[in-house]
């Protein structure tokens, strides 16, 4: 293969991922904040006003703005294409920062009436623009790869949970849909941890994580299989669940969720054991602060999944509360654990080479320019994670115990990381 | 054994008795007897290209050749070049629009000088509305890589011995990036200079091979040993003045080369 001359750059605007990073930096932060909040409300049913709050300023604010910055990023350049529109792309942002703030806030306080919808549309209608732009992007690619795959399928996912999410807000106002309001938010919530968190998650790692660690000569057919048996899994779920809804919740049905949720588990098995495989080919020996991130996201995925997986399994028997702190310790270990563990840990990658590469690539060798080391104090960002696992793993254990103040001590420790976390980040962005 | 990829320069000097073949075969080959014109033409060209220059017989030349250093070579139907009627195909539209700029390199080339940086010179300075109009004895097919890679097509029409191309710029849908060329040309440099630089993550390759710039000088060819394609290098270094080459070696090695444009 011979290749030459790229006279244009694929990357996007700065300013367009710079904006993206900064809601979503200061979301995180706001999220340990309310989680200090909200302590005493962490037991009991998950299906709480600020627990549904808390959640989308996680997921909207937090994750899924930062997944969205990176994408516009990441797709152009690893997809050798350009962005299909950068103007669109800032339009969405300023639709989806009112959009998901006026939800979370609405949520936070329970009103469901047509506010919590009509923001739940906006947030919808600056989703729906984000995947065109995306998808008109993905349309002039000439060159596939298993990343590009994974982004497609994610895109087309979060249009139907956002969409669902619309549907479950007018819901709330008015009631019309057939059956239990839970049921079709567990889809709702699985629809997109599952079909665009983690399927982004997974199709970034296989490209980012190797590039950081300079790995290479490894087998990709284990990520291959996860991708099939993830997504598979994922929608074999959604018609369970559809089935169990018509059907009401017969035994037959149930048997259906089992065998999907152990589909799923071995695809993300097979994710896990794909990335072990990166590690170990990895020729970049010594691990920083980001790579330590990295792999405890990937062991909570896995206990994430193994809690999901043993929900069905349950004895009956067990108090009441023990079981809903289970499901809380789920979603904790999914959130937090997977997805927050594995965004900080790339943001220490990712931040400084962006900041990096638009303020100082183009003086190289022509004036002296920082190491991408030399952005932020390395040894405060241990502190960090050493401060965010304890915060963690402190809540963690409350949960099922459902005791208020062990979790108030957990989201404190994890809010002084969060702020450790912001702090690292302002001085890279000021570099 | 000389086969039909062999380049022209690699087999003159490996086998100096080959070149009294290429002068009885062709009068076109003459100018190899130049020492400047044979430095700059024959690493680039080679075997198969030349004997489409000269209007030869591939297998005959190749046959030849190989008989003279000794070679054997199993016999094989070789397809003979194109004939000149043949490349007169449809002409583009487009050139219909544009104002030509003429350029004649046969005064250059018997002046014994290498018409390239001329070439390249009328190419820089084209208009919007222009295309450069090449008059040749022979076909440049090395040409066309070269500027294939600068992002023009060309059109090549044969009349009464001489070779007229046409050079225009390539049209791309928008948003499109112009496809990489099939293949480049890497000029000879005396020196060369190695960076490996397959242990670093990014951006620190990016930051060692812009760094080691300054010390690419006209004579230099900086060689850099790179594990993947450095997409983000591009723009950088034709920002400041310098072509590349970028060639896959191995899985996740390449060699990339920079030259002073």
């Amino acid at each position: 293969m011979i290749s030459s001359g790229l006279t244009t750059s694929y990357a996007p605007p700065f300013a367009l991922v710079r904006n993206h990073f900064i809601v979503s930096i200061v979301a995180y932060f706001l999220l340990t904040l309310a989680l200090v909040i909200v302590a005493p409300w962490m037991q009991g049913h998950y299906f709480q006003p600020h627990l549904l709050g808390l959640t989308h300023l996680a997921t909207l604010g937090w994750i899924s703005m930062i997944m969205m910055g990176a994408l516009y990023q990441l797709v152009p350049v690893v997809l050798e294409t350009k962005l299909w529109s950068a103007r669109l792309a800032q339009f969405t942002f300023w639709l989806f920062l009112p959009g998901a703030t006026g939800m979370i806030v609405h949520l936070w306080d329970y009103r469901t009436g047509p506010g919590l919808w009509g923001f739940g549309l906006l947030t919808l209608v600056a989703f729906a623009l984000f995947v065109t732009n995306l998808l008109a992007t993905l349309a002039q690619v000439e060159k596939w790869n298993i990343t590009g795959i994974h982004i497609l399928a994610a895109l087309v996912t979060i249009i139907l949970a956002a969409a669902l999410g619309v549907a479950l807000a007018y819901n709330l106002w008015k009631t019309y849909l057939p059956g239990d309001h839970l049921h079709y938010l567990r889809a709702h919530a699985h629809l997109a941890f599952l079909g665009w968190v983690l399927l982004v998650v997974m199709g970034v790692a296989y490209k980012l994580i190797p590039m950081f660690a300079l790995a290479h000569g490894y087998s990709m057919t284990a990520g291959k299989w996860a991708f099939g048996l993830v997504s598979f899994a994922t929608v074999g779920l959604m018609t369970a669940w559809s089935f169990s809804l018509f059907a009401g919740h017969a035994a037959n049905s149930n048997r259906l969720e089992i065998f999907y949720a152990l589909l799923l588990a071995t695809g993300i098995a097979a994710f896990l054991w794909q990335m072990w495989l990166v590690y170990r080919h990895r020729r970049r020996k010594q691990a920083d602060v980001s790579m330590h991130h990295t792999v405890l996201s990937f062991i909570f995925l896995g206990l994430a999944t193994a809690l999901g997986v043993t929900q069905f399994f349950l004895p009956v028997r067990w108090p009441q509360a023990v079981r809903e702190g289970c499901i809380l310790l789920y979603g904790w270990l999914a959130v937090i654990g997977f997805a927050g563990f594995i965004i900080v840990g790339q943001m220490y990658k990712i931040v400084p080479f962006l900041v990096w590469f638009n303020k100082y690539s183009d003086k190289v060798g022509q004036a002296t320019v920082p190491m991408l080391k030399e952005m932020f104090d390395e040894q405060l960002a241990k502190i960090e994670l050493g401060l965010m696992l304890a915060g963690f793993l402190i809540a963690a254990v409350a949960l099922p115990l459902a005791n208020t103040l062990l979790f108030r001590i957990g989201a404190i420790v994890l809010m002084a990381s969060a702020a450790i976390f912001v702090w690292n980040m302002i001085t890279i962005f000021k570099t | 054994m000389i086969s039909r990829d062999t380049k022209v320069g690699k087999m003159l000097k490996e086998y100096p008795q080959t070149l009294e073949v290429l002068l009885e075969t062709s009068e076109h080959f003459r100018k190899l007897q130049n020492p400047i014109l044979r430095k700059t033409l024959a690493p680039r060209v080679t075997i198969e290209q030349a004997a489409k220059i000269a209007g030869v017989n591939l297998s005959e030349l190749l046959q030849k050749l190989n008989k003279k250093i000794g070679a054997t070579m199993p016999i094989q139907e070789t397809p003979s070049p194109a004939s000149p009627a043949q490349r007169n195909a449809e002409r583009p539209g487009i050139l219909d629009k544009l104002q030509p700029v003429d350029l004649d390199v046969r005064p250059i080339l018997q002046g014994g000088t290498d018409p390239l940086k001329t070439i390249l010179k009328t190419i820089e300075q084209l208009a919007p509305n222009q295309y450069l109009h090449l008059i040749n004895s022979f076909e440049p097919i090395p040409l066309y890589t070269v500027l294939c890679k600068r992002g023009f097509d060309h059109f090549t029409e044969y009349h009464d011995g001489i070779f007229h191309v046409h050079f225009y710029r390539q049209v791309h849908g928008v948003g499109k990036i112009p496809p990489p060329p099939a293949d480049t040309v890497i000029p000879v440099k005396e020196k060369t200079l190695e960076l490996d630089v397959r242990h670093l993550s990014p951006p620190e390759p990016m930051m060692k091979i812009l760094e080691a710039l300054p010390q690419v000088d006209e004579q230099t060819l900086l060689l850099v040993h790179h594990h993947r394609e450095p997409l983000f290098l591009y723009e950088k270094l034709q920002l400041r003045g310098y072509k590349w080459h970028v060639q896959k070696i191995a899985e996740n090695y390449f060699h990339v080369k920079i030259w002073k444009a």
